[in-house]
């Protein structure tokens, strides 16, 4: 028996200084590397554990100066706020960096608390909103600096005699439920619900939209990305979705009425992404949207239309290889973006083939920036536009990276620098963004 | 005993130089019978002995110093006597007659005490429960599981609510629940931990790790057996008890035998109720004022979590005659209802979904010594057929205030229209089969060869009238067959010092689900069924070794190569919840480790001492985990990859003074890791960080003091007053590398209870009166689920025959 008490001890021991440790930092919470920390904005670290199950998000305040700075070193082992979720925390941040916003996903409400310094967060308010979506796993999306979007969708197979024997499927209808949040009292001031507009064509192959997700705000609508999956009804089972088009779910903002669908054959694939922005208006009113299941290519959304004179910015052709973005991606200004990009020849979501890849809109010019991490970007949430750069935490799959500050200047594969180191602290933990 | 033995061998020697003399006589009762057998205990100056009568009732006690003693004489058959009497010659004859009473000494007390040293020495690392004492509290099975040492049980909530085991660190799949040897899904759970009155147990062996091979199933982490009271005398027991949160709970127990033919008819009952109407608070329990405006938090009273069952066991046949020990017919029927109060957590409130059970189970038990020369026999059947049901179609929306919310209709509903999800009235038909076989063979008096099987089936039908017909058509059907084969050897050596066990379990599966699919999409579409079958076959060993170094000093020690065979819906996926089916799934296994040692009887003076302490292994590999799959994620996937390496010990320490004060400490702590490993985009293993498992408890102790006092108040009337203090370490619901700040934590907890109970005279009518958590500590087994907080309870037990 090789039973170690000795080990255990030191373990004893090892955590009882740990806590200490963490309790003294709790009391020296002024940085003292940053001389004024009144007059420079906040940005908020946030990793994500376990990949699997109940995961737990934690979040860390650091400066633009602190987040450039390649001595400092970030990690999350004994430090940062856990953010409190039943299953899964769903976070942004204001743009002053002040107040961090959360969706408790599974817990039925929503949350905003007040960054103090550090790993210190104080709760401000919470407010269930089971009651206006009808349920406990609602998801959501900032729209801007006061506002929020609610969003669900629930679903029912539709017979033409449900207690026949052998009736007939006719379609699976989804009802839609949103509802726009203030964020300055966190209270809910509009919401509907209704049925999503459906087509007999895809309706009687049994698809149906299955979630709507990343809206964005353009000319007094709501732009809503769409997932969609199939129905089988010879066996009672969800089939493998093969999409035959692009669809968006428009909305009037901020009544939330008169649902309309915009539906091309640009691109195939769904456009919700996941927790990730998906659309980005760019300065000249126009939206640009990823798809987001399918080969990764972008199209464009103007005057309430999708642009068939811009077509497809096929982002795959041009890297050469069969690839995917079902995450999302960021956009910087005057056309320039990254998106985390899948190598599907490769491995599937959960490997660690991710790339990061610059994108030009308006010249469609795709180039893979060289970084050198086992990247795994599958729930990689939110990056900042700090100084008209792109900060990103990257790190490789349980291991170390940096903070990296992408230039848009730079259209080349070395188009940027790295910052902060960042480790994670554990193996099975990544960085989902810096908010 | 050794102290003693060696004192009284120092006065003996003292005093064999004043003059000496021999007792004798014959102990008889007043029905002329010797009494055999008879304990005698003679006091004297500094002399004290224990002898016992022959077969004629006789005894003889020699050279022993003139003077006076008392002799203090116990029977089976009568209540003990103490006469006096003074030596002054060289033999001194007494004769003493007893009064004859039919069983006087309570059977049960004297089979479980040998039967736990008995237990205890086989070398397995196993905790033995005797009930007799616990019985009459008002205590649940599960609050006296969780006061043993290596055993945490986790409540979600007051009774009747779901509890999950945890033995040294492993807990769900891997522990198994048996009564009587058989697998207690066999029984349903309306005859379950959470509804057997503590009175109709016998005594609940807790096996931590190495699990004895009658015990057959694929209990990777352990097994915990319930023995049931099995009267075979004429007795009639009963008890009532009420208590806070709504308690009210009765049982009776009864036995008859006629002793000229063997014939034997004994039977028990229960009933359970409980509103479990206990207040909760923090910050899960939270209520909006208005439309969509910030929450509220408040104290709130449970509305909805209303649990009732009863249930019944007879059996009939004969007893100890010369074709049979045991030849029994028997009957289970119970049911249960149990509203639901909440989702997964607090912040979710239910006020309409309830579930509702019934068991019929019918068995056949034979068992006899010696069928052959030196071959033992026993063989159990049964047969049950469980329905379970789960009621959910009412949309409303309920708030901790106890009533529907009207914010945005009237009343405010979930689109998915019911509480948990989808409109349900899902039914399920379980019918499942178990026979159990065990042969003993004893080669010549030290060897014994033991050969065990088990044969479990098990058939799931279900129907859910919510659904549209044609989807409720389609429901899979599952099945499977188990058959466990073990074989153990078990050697006595060194005059029957050093006991070993070695064992090997064979494990069959047979696994069939009838996938049902629709021909096509029409009114005149036929079904077509699909029939998968998978099979599995493992083998795992093991062993168990005792060395008693003296009488007071036994060292043991036991290893397992155990296993836990995937379920049918971690091997067949589950087409509702996107789960797809992994046929390869391999079985989890573990290689456990115990080492310990007992030390036992130490007396000083009135003192009296116990110690046993074990430490232990498990190194678990190929745990199946879920992990979503594909670049959408919509399905998931089981595979064998988690790894799980524990170490911890278990120490518990027994002392009574004068057998009036008893107290019992045990202190368990394990320290499980994480050893999952990641791999690089080479396939290099990332080394992984060895994380605390996360939402675990690992450090408990458990403290119960007791005080006798005979003749309180009333002549022949027993007091006990008692105290049990549970604690448990507060742990992280997550893991506990990451994050400094405003972790999640389960929170330590001290749930203080005390108590007394009293015994009128004539041992007929106890009542007990018992407080649960004195302090009204805010308790939590698991994240945001409440437990209840102060209450009080009492109990009136009665034996009637």
């Amino acid at each position: 028996m090789n039973f170690n008490f000795k080990s255990l001890f030191k373990t004893a021991c090892l955590s009882v200084i740990t806590l200490t440790a963490i309790s003294c930092s709790n009391e020296n919470t002024i940085d003292p590397v940053n001389p004024n920390p009144s007059t420079e904005r906040t940005y908020h670290l946030v990793v994500g554990s376990s990949s699997t199950g109940n995961s737990a998000t934690y979040t860390q305040g650091a400066t633009a100066t602190e987040l450039l700075d390649p001595t400092k070193t970030f990690t999350f082992e004994g430090f940062g706020f856990e953010v409190p979720s039943t299953r899964t925390a769903r976070v942004y941040t204001s743009n002053d960096g002040n107040t961090l916003y959360n969706l408790n996903y599974g817990g039925g409400d929503i949350s905003k608390y007040d960054y103090v310094s550090g790993q210190n967060y104080n709760l401000d308010l919470t407010t269930d909103v089971q009651a206006v979506m009808g349920t406990a796993y609602p998801r959501w999306t900032k729209l801007d600096e006061n506002f929020a979007m609610l969003q669900y969708v629930a679903t029912e197979n539709v017979y033409d005699d449900p207690n026949a024997a052998s009736p007939v499927y006719l379609r699976t209808s989804a009802t839609i439920t949103i509802a726009l949040v203030n964020l300055e009292t966190m209270s809910i001031i509009a919401n509907n619900s209704f049925e999503f507009p459906w087509t007999e064509a895809e309706a009687s192959q049994g698809i149906y939209a299955s979630r709507i997700d990343a809206p964005v705000v353009s000319n007094g609508k709501l732009y809503y990305g769409v997932a969609k999956s199939i129905y089988d009804p010879i066996t009672d089972a969800r089939g493998t979705m093969v999409y035959e088009n692009i669809e968006t779910l428009v909305v009037d903002y901020p009544s939330l009425e008169n649902p309309t669908t915009l539906i091309s054959t640009l691109a195939e694939g769904s456009t919700n992404g996941y927790r990730t922005p998906v659309a980005h208006k760019d300065e000249l009113g126009d939206t640009y949207q990823l798809v987001t299941q399918g080969d990764v290519s972008l199209v464009k959304i103007s005057n309430g239309a999708y642009d068939d004179s811009y077509g497809k910015f096929n982002i795959k052709n041009l890297l050469g290889h069969n690839a995917e973005a079902n995450t999302g991606w960021f956009y910087v200004g005057n056309g320039i973006g990254y998106v985390p990009v899948l190598n599907t020849d490769q491995g599937d979501s959960a490997s660690s083939n991710w790339d990061v890849v610059r994108v030009d809109i308006y010249n469609k010019t795709a180039v893979k920036m060289d970084i050198s991490l086992d990247l795994w970007l599958r729930q990689y949430q939110w990056a900042s536009v700090i100084d008209g750069k792109l900060f990103m935490a990257l790190t490789s799959l349980g291991g170390e990276g940096n903070v990296y500050i992408f230039d848009p200047a730079n259209a080349t594969s070395t188009g940027f620098t790295k910052g902060a180191v960042l480790k994670t602290g554990t193996s099975d933990a990544s960085y989902i963004g810096i908010f | 005993m050794l102290f003693i033995r060696t004192l009284f061998f120092f006065l003996l020697t003292t005093v064999t130089f004043s003059q000496n003399g021999d007792f004798y006589g014959k102990i008889k009762f007043n029905t002329d019978e010797p009494a055999i057998g008879a304990l005698l205990i003679i006091n004297g100056f500094e002399y004290y002995k224990e002898i016992s009568t022959d077969i004629n009732g006789d005894f003889y006690l020699k050279e022993a110093p003139y003077g006076t003693y008392t002799f203090q004489i116990h029977s089976l058959n009568s209540k003990p006597k103490t006469v006096s009497a003074t030596l002054n010659e060289s033999k001194k004859v007494i004769n003493i007659e007893l009064k004859f009473i039919e069983n006087q000494l309570d059977e049960v007390l004297i089979v479980s005490k040998s039967r736990k040293k008995i237990i205890e020495e086989k070398g397995f690392a196993v905790n033995v429960i005797s009930t007799k004492k616990a019985a009459i509290q008002s205590i649940q099975v599960n609050e006296l599981l969780d006061q043993s040492a290596g055993v945490r049980v986790r409540q979600s909530g007051g009774l009747g609510s779901t509890a999950n085991y945890n033995l040294n660190g492993m807990s769900g799949n891997s522990v198994k629940i048996f009564i009587d040897g058989v697998p207690i899904r066999n029984f349903g759970p309306s005859f379950s931990l959470n509804s057997i009155p503590a009175s109709l147990i016998k005594r609940i062996e807790v096996y931590k790790g190495v699990v004895p091979p009658y015990l057959s199933d694929d209990a990777m982490g352990g097994a915990i057996n319930i023995v049931l009271n099995n009267i075979t005398k004429n007795e009639l027991r009963a008890s009532i008890s009420a208590g806070s949160f709504g308690t009210y709970r009765a049982d009776i127990i009864g036995g008859y035998r006629n002793n000229k033919n063997g014939f034997t008819a004994r039977g028990s009952a229960f009933l359970n109720y409980a509103d479990n109407d206990y207040k909760v608070w923090g910050n899960q329990v939270a209520v909006t004022l208005a439309p969509g405006t910030p929450d509220v938090y408040i104290r709130a009273k449970r509305f909805h979590d209303r649990y009732r069952s009863q249930g019944g066991k007879a059996e009939i046949g004969y007893t100890n005659v010369d074709w049979a020990d045991q030849f029994l017919f028997g009957a289970v029927l119970s049911n249960m209802d149990k509203q639901i109060q909440t989702a997964a957590t607090m912040e979710i409130v239910y006020g309409n979904r309830f579930t509702e059970q019934h068991t019929n189970m019918y068995s056949l038990d034979y068992k006899k010594t010696d069928i052959l020369k030196n071959l033992d026999v026993s063989a159990f059947a049964s047969f049950s057929k469980l329905n379970r049901k789960t009621i959910d179609t009412i949309a409303t929306q309920y708030s901790w205030l106890g009533y529907p919310t009207n914010y945005y209709n009237t009343p405010d509903v979930w689109t998915s229209g019911a509480e948990a999800g989808d409109p349900t009235l899902q039914k399920d038909i379980d019918k499942t089969m178990n026979t159990r076989t065990n042969l003993t063979y004893r080669i010549k008096e030290n060897n014994t060869l033991q050969f065990n099987h088990l044969l479990n089936t098990f058939s799931r039908d279900s129907d859910d009238p919510m659904l549209p017909a044609i989807e409720n058509a389609l429901k899979e059907e599952r099945k499977y067959k188990k058959n466990i084969l073990s074989l153990s050897f078990e050697n006595l050596a060194f005059d029957k010092k050093l006991r070993t066990t070695a064992f090997a379990k064979s494990y069959h599966m047979n696994r069939s689900s009838k996938l049902r699919t629709r021909s096509r999409n029409s009114s005149n579409a036929t079904i077509e069924i699909k029939e998968n079958i998978v099979k599995s076959d493992n083998i795992g060993f093991g062993g168990a070794i005792s060395y008693k170094v003296s009488s007071k000093f036994t060292v043991i020690g036991s290893a397992e190569k155990a296993i836990r065979l995937p379920e049918a819906g971690e091997v067949f996926g589950n087409v509702a919840t996107n789960v797809n089916p992994s046929i390869n799934l391999k079985p989890e296994h573990s290689n456990n480790y115990n080492l310990g040692f007992s030390v036992d009887k130490i007396k000083f003076k009135k003192h009296n001492f116990g110690i046993n302490a074990n430490v232990f292994i498990r190194d678990t590999d190929n745990l199946i985990m879920q992990f979503p799959i594909g670049n959408d994620e919509e399905f998931f996937e089981n595979t064998n990859v988690g790894k799980i390496y524990t170490e911890g010990f278990d120490f518990e320490l027994n002392y009574n003074y004068n057998n009036k004060l008893f107290f019992s400490g045990n202190t368990s702590f394990f320290n499980a890791r994480d050893y999952n490993v990641t791999y690089d985009v080479n396939g290099n293993p990332i080394t992984p960080t060895y994380e605390r498992l996360a939402n675990t408890p690992y450090f408990t102790m458990n403290y119960n003091v007791k005080y006798d006092a005979k003749n309180f108040i009333q002549q022949e009337s027993l007091f006990s007053a008692y105290s049990n203090v549970l604690y448990v370490n507060e742990f992280f619901r997550h893991g506990s590398t990451l994050g400094g700040s405003g972790k999640t934590v389960i929170p330590t907890q001290v749930s203080f209870d005390a108590g007394f109970a009293y015994t009128f005279p004539k041992n007929k009518i106890t009542f007990s009166f018992d407080v649960k958590n004195i302090l009204n500590n805010q308790i939590f087994d698991n994240y945001a689920l409440q437990k209840p907080g102060r209450g009080f309870y009492s109990k009136l037990t009665f034996t009637i025959l």
